[in-house]
């Protein structure tokens, strides 16, 4: 038998806690579980690390713009094809035996032993020769040649410098050069057996047949990127209450750091490399908030009352924060209501940093010193510090203060997670010495709290 | 394993349940599963009703637990869902809300007060199941679960000063079932 619980108007509400408080917790059905378990969702696989959209979408636009811009002419298969066309026709044969010393017999050997070459400086750039390559003495070809102390004639590139240095560089694999020489040598006279062989037509051969033999490339970068451009994406439904930042200026935001990359194929590489990334953002907040929207830390103290309030702050770039802070009821006889908002003015200025691997495929265009370059990937961040200081603050209302000295206790915590998203950039190459180039790109970097843009340089120093 | 899933935090514990592991699920399960339960029964007309709201109820919350970003507890987080699930089931039940004039109240309990089993131990469960669903759903949010009047307007689709007026006329038909009651319960 409980107490009339009618004598007042709250007892129905008394009445109804009492009941049906936080002790209340009826027996659920024993077979409950057994009801709900088939209509769980199976245990999910680990997703996949990687993006996989955003790095086909990039790799779907180089091959584009590969196709579209490449400058490397689609050359005749000059080896395999006709090759043996030649070795099976013994006409060719024989006019190849007899071209051969004529065509060389005025060319000055410019190295004695076999298999070795002169430095690059004793071949002069422009040099040419006037050679009778066909047995009509009217035609003349031009262009420099380079007779092997061996017997087998071997035309070398001209007054390219790149050329000059693809040459060299083969020359610890030069017996496959030598002999695609060859083979293109015959093949040249094979195609047009009657007229000179077109030596410009040569160049291009040979230039790709020492590419195919040049030791793959390794390259070490020196990368710096300010980002000038930083837009965040807006929170979806926050589950708590939550207040967005204005900037007061732009996030001033920039990565740098080493990256290593390989080039397996010719004019395609693969980097990965490690950047810490920093950014500064100044902002300003209203918070619009209610005595009920915050927890009361003294609830039976008779005295001031004392209240906390936990919200989420979310910048403009994108960072998330727990902030929360602590006000004190201005005078016991405050009569404002639970639900009476009250409005806080905050500037904050908010630090974080991060780890940012860049994983990226780069598809090269260009012969010579200069080259134009598409890159992409995915970009790996992961969490570092996050910092938020309140530098200036509002009176909170008539009825509250701030804790005494008149100043907020504020606590920031950023929100920080790994996220994996995307980087592209185009952007150009120039080799400024033998191992040295320099690169010039804006890039575009997208994570999950927004979008960034900035110009990247780099240093790279390749093997 | 058992102990160590006791000794989760939330934030993990809802992890682990949203990448689908039974034992944490179940453990999880077993552990709000009466409070929830009571906060079907508040909300429904009849224990099948609940019954059928708990199932529902826990399918939800395995869905969506991985929205749940360590915010406050598990058990608030999950109340919520089922809160909500309450306010959706009145909403079903009814359509529009229903807004009990002051003077269909003495027709309702002439209508319902013998209906009320004086045995067994949930006589004030089955009180509450008795009311009109937008009596029932008034009381339990603004009483039980601390909504303001604007909440609860927002909720239910009417205005707050309806809110207000149906809270005051809900405790009022209540207190005259339990003045009808008051010797049984």
């Amino acid at each position: 038998m409980i107490n009339d619980p009618l004598q007042s108007k709250d007892d129905i509400e008394q009445w109804m806690v009492e009941k049906f408080g936080d002790n209340f917790q009826p027996d659920a059905p024993e077979d409950a579980w057994q009801k709900l378990e088939p209509f769980l969702p199976a245990k999910k696989k680990r997703r996949l690390l990687l993006f996989w959209w955003p790095m086909l979408l990039t790799a779907g636009l180089i091959v584009l713009f590969s196709t579209l811009f490449s400058i490397n002419n689609a050359s005749k298969p000059v080896t395999s094809d006709i090759l043996p066309a030649i070795e099976t026709n013994p006409e060719l044969q024989n006019k190849y035996q007899a071209d051969i010393p004529s065509t060389f017999q005025n060319a000055k050997p410019v190295v004695t032993q076999p298999m070795q070459l002169a430095p690059l400086s004793v071949i002069p750039k422009k040099q040419t020769k006037t050679l009778n390559t066909s047995t009509k003495s009217s035609e003349k070809q031009t262009g420099p040649f380079m007779l092997q102390g061996a017997f087998i004639p071997v035309p070398v590139i001209g007054d390219n410098t790149t050329g000059d240095n693809a040459f060299i560089e083969t020359k610890n694999s030069l017996a496959p050069v030598f002999l695609d020489a060859v083979m293109i040598k015959k093949t040249v006279l094979a195609t047009v057996p009657s007229t000179s062989p077109n030596l410009k037509q040569q160049e291009q051969v040979i230039r790709k047949t020492t590419a195919r033999h040049k030791k793959k490339g390794i390259f070490l970068g020196i990368e710096a990127t300010p980002f000038f451009y930083t837009k965040g994406k807006t929170a979806s439904n926050p589950s708590m209450l939550a207040f967005s930042e204005v900037p007061s200026q732009s996030p001033k935001s920039w990565s740098a750091g080493l990256n290593l990359a390989v080039e397996p194929f010719p004019n395609w590489r693969f980097s990965i490399g490690i950047q810490p990334f920093r950014q500064v953002e100044e902002a300003r907040h209203t918070a619009t908030l209610r005595l009920i929207d915050g927890t009361c830390l003294n609830p039976n103290d008779p005295g001031l009352k004392e209240y906390q309030f936990s919200y989420r702050l979310i910048s403009g770039s994108g960072n998330e924060s727990d902030l929360s802070l602590r006000l004190q009821q201005q005078d016991s006889g405050s009569s404002m209501p639970p639900d009476e908002p009250f409005v806080l003015d905050m500037k904050t200025v908010r630090r974080s940093t991060a780890w940012r691997i860049p994983l990226l495929v780069e598809r090269r265009f260009g012969t010579g010193k200069w080259h134009f370059l598409l890159s992409g990937g995915a970009l790996l961040e992961l969490p570092g510090k996050n910092q938020v200081e309140v530098i200036h603050f509002s009176e909170a209302c008539q009825d509250l203060c701030f804790q005494s000295g008149r100043l907020p206790e504020v606590k920031a915590v950023g929100r920080t997670s790994t996220s994996l998203g995307w980087q592209a950039g185009i952007g150009m190459e120039r080799k400024v010495l033998p191992k040295l180039s320099i690169r010039v790109q804006p890039v575009v970097a997208v994570q999950n709290r927004g979008i960034q843009g900035g110009l990247s340089a780099a240093f790279l120093f390749s093997n | 394993m058992q102990q160590d899933i006791k000794r989760l935090p939330d934030l993990e514990l809802a992890v682990a349940c949203a990448q689908g592991d039974r034992i944490a699920q179940r453990y999880l399960f077993e552990r709000v599963k009466n409070v929830m339960f009571g906060i079907c029964l508040r909300f429904s007309d009849s224990r099948e009703d609940a019954e059928d709201l708990l199932q529902e109820g826990f399918i939800r919350v395995f869905r969506d637990i991985e929205k749940f970003r360590g915010e406050g507890s598990l058990d608030g987080w999950i109340r919520k869902v089922f809160v909500r699930l309450g306010i959706e089931y009145y909403h079903r039940k009814q359509g529009r809300p229903q807004i009990v004039e002051i003077e269909w109240i003495e027709h309702l309990i002439a209508e319902r007060h013998d209906a009320f089993d004086t045995e067994g131990q949930d006589n004030a469960i089955k009180l509450l199941q008795q009311l009109p669903p937008g009596f029932r759903a008034v009381l339990n949010l603004a009483v039980l679960e601390d909504k303001s009047h604007e909440e609860i307007a927002r909720e239910l689709g009417i205005s707050a000063g309806t809110s207000r007026s149906q809270l005051a006329r809900a405790k009022e038909f209540l207190r005259k079932i339990l003045q009808k009651t008051l010797v049984l319960i």
